[in-house]
């Protein structure tokens, strides 16, 4: 490089380097400029937030609040130097100042227009301070990029210069060099002349050979020469060599320029590209390689050109297809090793060094044994070694090991390589891993026995487990157990606390039901909370009662479940092979006709089968049937049981009751269809029905009274799940023009149970809406008064079942006694249920029990009856 | 089984809980004297804690000096504490000067033990204030004028002024106009800011606001201070050893901590009868009348 070429770098260099420190001064102005802008912007709207609240508080004369509003604003906001709000006299109602002497300061301020004729005006100061701070850090950051800049630019300045001094130095160097091998070229001259003469003895090698004088006319070919080109010397002779020698170029096929051209410019040796073709005359193609050289005479005429080229057609394929060939190897994704006959590695592929960890060259010359994990049954080589050595193929799974020391399943295929004499030369191994095939059929087997849940055997596996057992039983005469157990009560767990919940306690209720049994039986899961437990190799069928025992005992600890205890129990149903059935199918109906059996025994116990149990089941599931489209068949209908207050012995109200008579079954119990309503979810267009049904005659009710008369209905918990329950109470009180207060719900604990927020937010929703809550059976459940404190009960109903003993029974009698003063301690009114004696309503009475309601008064009766009732007690 | 406890079976345990739950429910309706606790009824003017927090170290220091035990019981309202005190349902009480007349009218004269004296003076006087640069000399001035009172109930910033100001004929002229601000500061504020032209407020709020450029139009009467009674059926001796505890207080340190800590200013209890609160019940009846 010359001395005025660096002159023009550097002063290029310098020049930008000007540019960049002025575009960036100029950006860091308008940035500066536009943050200026943003802080005023920012400052009106927090002025405009600032006056709206204070002019509301203006309108309302609190002049304190205004104050304190200012004040603690701006405390909160750092920036605020001063706030001040001035009124029209001039008065400075509140004056806000943190006593800080900003440098830069934005002054912004308001009118506020409070009343007519009033108006204040608000002043907002606020400190600049920290914008210029963080502009003048900016400043510094971008004064140190722009040095950084400026130092790798000068760097790469120096550097461009310094190259091209060397480059300058190299073709000064080069001139040199080409220079003396033109000497040495023509020291060569006369060698040339006799490898000229030499070149005619080619006529009787394998290439071609062409001469042509100085104008490029063919003045000789050899043999091979006529050959390739198709044409025959005399016929050539004289000819321009481009009409015989005709080339193209191999990918784009275009005609390329006759060699004999450039020589005889150049006067040097010209060798054609390696993807030239020679264009027979009979349009026979061959790819060959060529050079074209000159025939000198003396030192510089050329006399013409000698044209040596050959046919390298078949090399070029076989390389191509070797090319290919290792191209597709080294690229498959299955794993190939090649080995000599002696199984040393002579070649690995890429998918053998991804599959197995080792690197080609850590494996080459070594025995494929390396790979052994020795968990490949020792027969299965021996297999492999027998058909290959016969010269045979071979395949099968192996369990290799990798250089990491995991072990993988691989599916193998090795065959031998023999020559053309049928040596065997190599070996070849092809792998394919099949770790994850493996892997996915073992946890397909696993999932299509077992529960995902409880990881125990599913029906499939427990019902084929059976068949086993039966077919042992069989050969040994001996019995089987099969036990049915089903959680009691399970489904309002799920209902109440959720399916998280119930998933946990099944998976535990699995666990103790797993560790309760002999290790040779079996538990399986059936679905839903439903077990199985088969016991083989029993003597007597009461072999199955210690065993079942230990199972229900398992239960009784409560169950721990997210800080929560619950007590979970469980009712088991026997069945015995061979008496009570010799399929597993017939076997399993029986022990589930004998667990409902024991369900309807109160629960939490087991019971043998027996020919009875399957009626039972049946009654079940007519119930069921018939139950759909009862609704709309119009087979439920209520009956209504006064409540009367004790005083004055008036009727006050009456509990409304369902009722269902189906042409089937006649007229069905309420504890035997309503329990099945729950579980089914029938129970909540009924309940609508009943609510419609009862407030309908309610309104008609109250004319016949002369105070108040409300209407109370039993609302259950799986009601409270349906979000339109309290739109649809709200539609019935409004259908029927009631208020609120003339319906009581009457709710049972255990719907407060779940402690669920909207259990909580509809009781407080149907509170506010006038409607007094009732606790229902109170004593009978948990009885806790943590309930009757945090939900907004009006009403406590005692249960019958404590009103029956009142008399005979002193435990009973200082329940109901403390039951009712705890009540009105709480300040709830009490009703006493299930009243039938004189004796007891004086008892109830003398502890100032306010309602009571039972036979003594009335049973439940019709919607007539009311009437008549109602209409009597108005005249009398 | 879900339920812990099932059915009749467990009948032993619940009568027990019952009853145990039931001698935990505090009752307030039992009669004051039920367990020879005497109790310190004190109306809310503060949240019911704080007041609690203020009145206990009185209650205790006349606990020690009378050996009758004194526990703080604070009323839900101002009504409560008058009926509650009217019907001699609590034994001792705190009353502001207008809520015991407004109790004696109910239900006669109850014993009294001492009145607050505050600064060393019984007695506090109401300011009606207006600002500097107003024209407004005499309370005639305040016809058709806009006037700030605090809350309807209070004596000093709505009572007694109103009273004075139906007095002086304010009321008389149509365009007078009033609005209630709810507190004493707002009074003054309001007065200050132009909004109103004058106003009622306590002493101490016309001292805090008064540079800023307020001056008294007119000053309220002499109103006697918040005081202690008891309910009319406590025996004398008890009565004799509260009130001789409560006019000696001032000589213990104390009784004195226990007063301050009601409110810092308090600088003893006095003596006081009902003749003292006549002039404010004289207003308070002929306010009601006039309505």
């Amino acid at each position: 490089m010359t001395r005025k070429n660096t002159l023009k770098a550097w002063t290029g260099l310098t020049i930008i380097l000007l540019t960049l420190l002025l575009s960036g001064w100029q950006f860091f102005n308008k940035h500066f400029q536009y943050e200026l802008e943003i802080e005023a912007k920012n400052s009106t709207k927090e002025l405009t937030f600032i006056s709206d609240l204070v002019k509301k508080r203006l309108q309302k004369k609190d002049y304190q609040l205004a104050q304190d509003f200012i004040t603690s604003w701006g405390e909160r906001t750092p920036d605020i130097d001063e706030i001040i709000l001035v009124t029209t006299n001039g008065y400075e109602l509140a004056h806000y100042s943190n006593n800080k002497e900003s440098k830069h300061r934005l002054t912004e301020e308001v009118d506020i227009q409070y009343s007519y004729d009033r108006m204040a005006k608000l002043k907002l100061r606020k400190s600049l301070d920290n914008i210029y701070r963080q502009h003048q850090y900016f400043l510094y950051e971008l004064l140190a990029g722009y040095c950084i800049i400026a130092l790798i630019l000068s760097y790469m300045t120096h550097t461009i210069v310094r190259i091209e001094k060397q480059k300058q130095q190299i073709i000064i160097e080069n001139e040199k060099r080409i220079l003396a091998e033109k000497e040495l070229s023509e020291t060569n001259k006369i060698l040339q002349e006799s490898e000229q003469n030499l070149a005619i003895t080619l006529n009787s090698i394998g290439d071609g050979v062409i001469t042509t004088d100085a104008k490029g006319l063919i003045t000789s070919m050899n043999p091979m020469a006529e050959k390739f080109t198709g044409w025959p010397l005399e016929d050539a002779i004289d000819k321009p060599l481009k009409d015989v020698f005709c080339i193209i170029e191999e990918s784009t096929r275009k005609p390329m320029d006759s060699p004999v051209d450039k020589v005889l410019s150049t006067g040097e040796i010209v060798f054609l590209s390696n993807h030239t073709i020679l264009l027979s005359r009979n349009g026979t193609e061959y790819h060959i390689a060529d050079s074209a050289a000159p025939i000198r005479e003396g030192d510089n005429d050329i006399l013409g050109i000698v044209l040596v080229f050959n046919d390298v057609t078949e090399r070029k394929h076989s390389e191509e297809k070797i090319r290919t060939l290792f191209q597709a190897i080294e690229q498959s994704p299955i794993s190939v090793t090649i080995t000599d006959p002696d199984a040393n590695i002579e070649y690995v592929n890429h998918a053998f060094e991804k599959s197995t960890g080792y690197q080609a060259s850590e494996v080459i010359g070594k025995n494929p044994k390396i790979l052994k994990s020795g968990k490949t049954s020792e027969h299965i080589y021996n297999e492999m070694w027998q058909a290959i050595s016969n010269g045979n193929s071979w395949n099968g799974e192996l369990i290799n090991r990798r250089k990491n020391g995991e072990t993988f399943w691989e599916s193998t295929n090795i065959a031998p390589v023999v020559d053309d004499f049928g040596i065997v030369r190599h070996y070849l191994a092809v792998r394919e891993d099949i770790s994850l095939r493996k892997h996915q059929e073992e946890k397909i087997l696993h999932q299509a026995h077992f529960d995902a849940l409880t990881d125990l055997p599913n029906r499939f596996l427990s019902l084929d487990r059976l068949t086993q057992l039966i077919n042992e039983a069989e050969r040994n005469r001996e019995l089987v157990a099969v036990l049915f157990l089903d959680l009691d009560d399970f489904k309002k767990i799920n209902d109440s606390l959720g399916h998280d919940t119930g998933d946990k306690l099944l998976v535990e209720a699995a666990d103790r039901l797993h560790n309760e049994v002999r290790s040779g039986d079996t538990v399986g899961r059936l679905g839903g909370d439903e077990f199985i437990i088969l016991l083989g190799g029993l003597t007597h069928a009461t072999d199955a009662q210690p065993v079942v025992e230990n199972l229900l005992n398992r239960f009784r600890d409560a169950f721990k479940i997210d800080e929560r205890e619950l007590i979970l129990t469980a009712s088991v149903g026997i069945a015995i092979y061979p008496d009570d059935g010799d399929s597993p199918s017939e076997l399993l109906r029986n022990a589930d006709s004998a667990m409902y059996h024991s369900k309807e025994q109160g629960r939490n116990t087991y019971s043998y089968f027996t020919e009875t149990m399957n009626q039972d089941v049946s009654r079940r599931l007519i119930i069921e049937e018939q139950m759909h489209g009862a609704l709309d068949r119009g087979e439920f209908y209520l009956c209504y049981q006064p409540k009367i207050e004790i005083q004055s012995r008036n009727i006050i109200g009456v509990e409304a009751l369902l009722r269902w008579n189906n042409p089937v079954l006649g007229n069905v119990n309420p504890d035997e269809f309503i329990p099945i309503a729950e579980q089914t979810g029938l129970i909540v267009p009924i309940g609508q029905y009943v609510l419609n049904e009862s407030l309908n005659i309610t309104s008609q009710w109250q004319q016949l009274c002369r105070h108040k008369f409300t209407m109370a209905v039993n609302l259950s918990p799986r009601q409270f799940r349906d979000p339109n329950l309290i739109t649809s109470i709200e539609a019935a009180l409004s259908k029927s023009e009631l208020s609120g207060e003339s319906l009581e719900l009457e709710i049972t604990e255990g719907v407060l149970l779940s402690g669920h927020s909207y259990i909580h937010k509809a009781l407080t929703t149907l509170n506010n809406m006038g409607i007094d809550l009732s606790m229902d059976d109170f004593g009978t459940g948990y009885s806790s008064l943590s309930y009757l404190r945090s939900y907004p009960f009006k009403v406590l109903k005692i249960d019958r079942s404590f009103i029956a003993d009142i008399i005979i029974d002193i435990a009973d009698r200082e329940l109901v006694n403390a039951a009712i003063a705890m009540a009105h301690s709480l300040g709830l009114t009490v009703v006493a249920e299930g009243v039938e004696t004189e004796e007891q309503l004086k008892l109830l009475a003398s502890q100032g029990c306010e309602i009571a309601q039972g036979y003594y008064f009335s049973k439940p009766v019709s919607a007539d009856k009311i009437t008549e009732l109602l209409t009597a007690s108005n005249s009398s | 089984m879900v339920k812990i406890l099932s059915g009749k079976k467990v009948t032993n345990l619940i009568p027990s809980l019952l009853i145990i739950t039931l001698l935990l429910i505090p009752s307030l309706h039992k009669h004051a004297n039920a367990d020879n606790n005497l109790i310190l009824a004190v109306h809310p003017y503060l949240p019911a804690e704080e007041l609690k927090k203020k009145f206990t170290p009185l209650a205790n220091y006349l606990s020690n000096q009378t050996g009758m035990k004194i526990i703080v019981k604070i009323g839900s309202s101002y009504d409560e504490h008058i009926q509650y005190i009217g019907q001699d349902k609590v034994d001792i009480a705190y009353m502001g000067p207008a809520s015991y007349v407004t109790m004696t009218n109910q239900f006669g004269s109850k014993p009294l033990l001492a009145r607050l004296e505050i600064n060393s003076n019984p007695w506090f006087q109401g300011n009606i204030i207006t600002r500097n640069d107003s024209d407004i000399n005499t309370l005639e001035d305040l016809k058709g004028k806009h006037i700030a009172f605090g809350d309807p109930n209070s004596t000093m910033s709505y009572i007694i002024p109103h009273y004075m100001l139906t007095k002086a004929g304010v009321f008389t002229d149509p365009l007078t106009k009033h609005q209630f601000l709810y507190s004493h500061n707002n009074v003054a504020l309001g007065v200050l800011s132009g909004d109103f032209d004058a106003g009622a407020v306590k002493p101490e709020v016309f001292r805090k606001f008064e540079a800023k450029g307020l001056h008294t139009v007119a000053l309220t009467p002499k109103i006697s201070e918040h005081l202690f009674i008891t309910r009319s059926n406590l025996p004398v001796k008890n009565i004799e050893k509260l009130r001789h505890a409560m006019l000696n207080i001032k000589y213990s340190d104390e009784g004195m901590i226990a007063l301050t800590t009601i409110k810092k200013s308090i600088t003893g209890l006095v003596k006081t009868s009902d003749n003292d609160y006549e002039n404010l019940r004289k207003i308070i009846i002929e306010s009601q009348q006039s309505k």
